[in-house]
């Protein structure tokens, strides 16, 4: 059934800042079957945010260059493609949920011609049709279509979320991208959010990337997670591989330095030092100066990638296993 | 009664706005004792971060009275204001607009006992560098900016400027939660370890439960302006009794696989704190509301080991 | 401020790479060297007339020529550099005082204080600039002070406003709250807190507006209601090259060049600082 949708290979992404190169994401390789939810996890600066916008083809142009690497999408390089081609793949076969909701929706438009605008962007229905599809999306994600006319200031952020929602699904689109869509919301209406979510999913079927660095919204809602660390994926696997059987250090650390809401414990064991500098990454591997179990030659090489099984990947030295053909 | 620290009663912070009177802290009471921590959550808009403002006076109160050691902190001339002031303190959430970008850590930190005519300018230097070795900061930061430093340290920044003055009290606004989740982890350690030693009382505001739990003693949760439930802390998560405690707690994603969650999605919006509804002010949202939540306000009364404003109780 | 040491460093890498604005900083500077020395550059007293000598052409002995009186022009160009630089720092470091103040109290305090005071600028605004320059001189006389302040008072709202706008927007960031929490009176609260941090657009806006003050007291010189001959200052200079601008266009041009050059190097720096100053500009 599920046939590989995306298919990120050694992907190398620079930002340029001040004469000083900044490697944002580095030689990162993932894949998404369709119908699948990949979560990307990592901290502020780890890379996810520069890896959503490679895929769309929308890094700022004066500073962000990709140094290597492709990005497949139905067996097609999205890197290769022209601006033309792109704007026409944006919205229709892959759309983004972007995070903050109070400022990714046009102020001076009313959300239902922000999502007739998607519409018609990307297929020839008269006025009056985009103008029912879109009334129907508004529903779909439950807000009454009577609010049509309404501007974006009039509705609270978790409803200003849902209309994004509404215009990134609004073409029915293979992949969404997700980028942190509810860490600026309240508990409550986050869980009204991610239920939402799920619910679209299901009826969709359409792959979702989201990118969070929450992984209690990865155990609500993705099979599949990647740990992304200074640029790189540093373990992957499905969510169960991930949640009960990780390997790296820092997946581990990662896991230990959240409060556990089920239990008492009067000291949390944190992750020592910082995450490093974009511009001046450590050798070999980039956490071995913060990892309790770094040896020699973790800072002289950088780590192959080790398959713990065909499903779960590790970049770590420690973590040596057998390498496995890669499945696909 | 007054073995406590602080005592809050009746507070009250209203603003006046074009469309009527905003009700953001509306007759809240709790006390605090030395060494401990409350945690007060709630979502945005309910008056958390407002409450913690009008017990330092950073915001005038409208009503109400903030007893710290007796003493009713909101009758005090000017001049005794700024003596309580090295007393009370507070930590901000952002460590990025919470530091002025053009002083260095020394500055920053060395202000606070400046502006009080503690020491001369040797001794208040020995004072900072102390104390940012007990924050955790390394002494080769003392001339750095803000914009130097990642939000991990301005945080310490933050946390080390309130300390200087030895307070007893310190208000933590959302301290964390601009902080990723490896730092975060650091800085709790800090608050708690400090806590342990010198014995200061927090005011835990957040709407991060886990860290909530983690760090406080009891726990008040918020809503529109009142408090609906205090408990201890583990008799709130293990026995939560109002419903929007029961709906707050089953909607927070947690990072383990195979729980069963019984999630309680509330119906819409959180209204607005201008002009509140009658009642019970939950009651739009509320699974289980009835006449008697139309009509009636339900007061915060004992319940087992809680206090819960809620009819379901009574 | 000591403190914005490294504030003040970047500011000025950033200010390097703008050619135009890095290299109009130091003519500035050569000007203001020149107009402090003016004694020990020109090589004749501004006010010596030689009828043996008038009207003579640019030559070796006198390299910008002379004038209807003999007077050597270089040597008043030089000079009227000190009165131009002068009048322009002194009229906006003046204004610049007295628009600042009154914008920072009315900003800081906000309320009826804010209003009257917002409401006396605004009356101030409305009257035209070049007017008031002229009714100030014809009423108080054309001595120095008070062309200094015919040229300022004109500009004082404008002060007042982008100090109060800043002061409205720095107010309320937190770490101003943060220095109430510790303690720290309104006075201090101003001075080491909010201002330091507003240096940037005012710095920007008094560039421009020593530009605007040397172009008005040449106009005002210019139409017989600045400084009184022989005060060699530059607008009464090409006022009277005018009766001799057939034949002898040599006497309009050093002033005018003067003139010209001066004002574009203040407006080439100003546009740079404000490129070199505002944090979002960044590559």
């Amino acid at each position: 059934m599920s046939e590989v949708l995306l298919d990120i290979r050694g992907l190398s992404v620079d930002y340029r800042s001040s004469g000083k190169d900044i490697h944002a994401v580095r030689d990162l390789s993932l894949y998404v079957k369709s119908g699948e939810t990949l979560g990307l996890v990592g901290e502020t600066g780890a890379g996810k945010t520069t890896t959503a916008l490679s895929i769309l083809g929308i890094l700022p142009e004066v500073s962000a260059r990709v140094r290597k690497g492709e990005v497949l999408f139905c067996d097609d390089d999205l890197l290769l493609k022209k601006a033309k081609e792109m704007r026409s793949i944006r919205g229709q076969d892959i759309a983004m949920i972007f995070q903050d909701p109070m400022t990714s929706l046009d102020p001076v438009m009313t959300v239902g011609s922000q999502i007739v605008e998607m519409i018609r962007l990307h297929s020839a229905v008269s006025k009056k049709e985009a103008r029912s599809i879109a009334e129907g999306m508004l529903e779909l994600v439950g807000i009454k279509k009577e609010r049509f006319d309404d501007y974006p200031h009039q509705f609270s952020g978790g409803m200003k979320q849902r209309v994004g929602i509404a215009i990134a699904l609004s073409c029915n689109p293979k992949l969404l991208i997700a980028d942190e869509p509810t860490t600026a919301l309240d508990v409550t209406i986050q869980a009204q959010v991610l239920e939402l979510m799920k619910d679209l999913k299901r009826k969709y079927d359409t792959a979702l990337i989201l990118i969070t660095h929450d992984l209690g919204v990865v155990a609500e809602i993705c099979s599949k997670v990647a740990i992304m660390y200074a640029g790189e994926i540093i373990e992957y696997g499905t969510v169960e591989e991930v949640f009960n059987n990780h390997r790296h250090p820092y997946t581990d650390g990662l896991f230990n330095s959240i409060p556990d809401i089920d239990s008492d414990q009067s000291q949390l064991s944190v992750i020592e030092g910082l995450a490093p500098d974009p511009t001046n990454i450590p050798t070999g591997c980039s956490f071995h100066p913060r990892c309790p179990y770094a040896m020699e030659q973790c800072s002289e090489e950088v780590p192959p990638v080790f398959y713990v099984n065909d499903s779960h990947y590790v970049r770590c030295h420690k973590c040596g296993f057998t390498t496995k053909e890669a499945v696909e | 009664m007054s073995n406590s620290l602080l005592d809050v009663r009746n507070l009250k912070k209203y603003f006046p706005t074009k469309d009527g009177l905003l009700y953001a802290v509306d007759d809240i009471n709790f006390s605090l004792s030395q060494g401990e921590t409350l945690g007060l959550v709630g979502e945005s808009g309910c008056g958390k971060s407002t409450t913690g403002r009008a017990i330092l006076r950073l915001s005038e109160p409208t009503a109400g009275e903030v007893f710290y050691k007796g003493e009713n902190v909101l009758k005090c001339g000017k001049q005794r204001m700024k003596e309580l002031r090295s007393e009370l303190q507070i930590v901000f959430q952002d460590p990025y607009s919470s530091l002025n970008p053009r002083m260095s850590v020394c500055q920053l930190i060395e202000n606070s006992l400046a502006v009080n005519g503690i020491g001369d300018s040797s001794e208040r230097l020995e004072r900072v560098k102390e104390i940012m070795a007990v924050v955790g900061l390394e002494q080769r930061l003392l001339n750095s900016y803000p914009h130097e430093l990642d939000g991990g340290r301005r945080q310490r920044v933050g946390i080390a400027r309130a300390l200087v003055l030895n307070p007893s009290f310190i208000v933590m606004d959302e301290p964390v939660s601009a902080l990723d989740v490896c730092i975060q982890a650091q800085i709790l350690n800090l608050l708690m370890k400090l806590q342990d030693e010198k014995g200061y009382a927090y005011l835990f505001i957040s709407h991060n439960l886990s860290v909530v739990k983690h760090i406080s003693d009891r726990i008040a949760v918020m809503y529109l302006g009142r408090i609906v439930e205090i408990s201890n802390y583990q008799t709130l998560f293990k026995n939560p009794k109002h419903p929007y405690t029961k709906a707050l707690l089953s909607a927070i994603p947690i990072p383990k696989l195979g729980r069963k969650r019984n999630r309680i999605v509330l119906k819409g919006d959180v209204p607005s704190p201008i002009n509140p509804p009658s009642g019970c002010r939950f009651k739009g949202r509320c699974p289980y509301a009835n006449e008697r939540c139309n009509a009636e306000e339900p007061k915060l009364k004992s319940c087992g080991d809680s206090f819960v404003a809620c009819h379901l109780y009574e | 401020m000591k403190n914005s040491n490294s504030v003040f460093f970047e500011t000025w890498v950033r200010l390097k790479k703008n050619k135009v604005a890095f290299a109009s900083l130091w003519i500035l500077l050569f000007l203001i060297v020149v107009a402090v020395f003016a004694g020990l550059i020109a090589p004749y007293p501004y006010s010596m007339q030689n009828p043996s000598n008038i009207l003579q052409k640019p030559s070796l002995k006198h390299i910008f020529g002379t004038d209807q009186y003999g007077r050597d022009i270089f040597s008043r160009v030089v000079y009227g550099a000190r009165i131009s630089l002068s009048v322009g720092f002194i009229a906006v470091g003046v204004a610049l005082l007295a628009g600042g103040f009154f914008g920072a109290i009315a900003g800081f305090y906000g309320g009826w204080l804010d209003n009257v005071i917002m409401r006396c600028m605004d009356i101030l605004l409305s009257i035209p600039s070049v007017l008031l320059a002229l009714a100030i001189v014809a009423a108080f006389g054309t001595s120095l002070p008070n062309l200094m302040l015919a040229t300022g008072v004109s500009t004082i709202p404008g002060y007042a406003r982008l100090v109060r706008a800043t002061i409205l927007t720095i107010k309320n960031q937190e770490y101003v709250e943060a220095a109430r929490a510790v303690g720290t009176n309104d006075f201090e609260i101003i001075t080491r807190q909010i201002l330091p941090n507003c240096m940037a657009p005012i710095l920007v806006q008094a560039t421009f507006g020593v530009a605007t003050a040397i172009l008005t007291i040449a106009g005002l010189s210019f139409v017989g209601l600045g400084l009184q001959p022989p005060i060699p200052e530059w607008g009464s200079m090409l006022s009277d090259a005018r009766a001799y601008i057939r034949g002898y266009s040599y006497m309009l041009v050093s002033p005018a060049v003067a003139i010209a050059i001066t004002v574009f190097c203040l407006n080439s720096l100003g546009d740079g600082l404000r490129d070199a100053l505002d944090p979002k500009l960044r590559d």
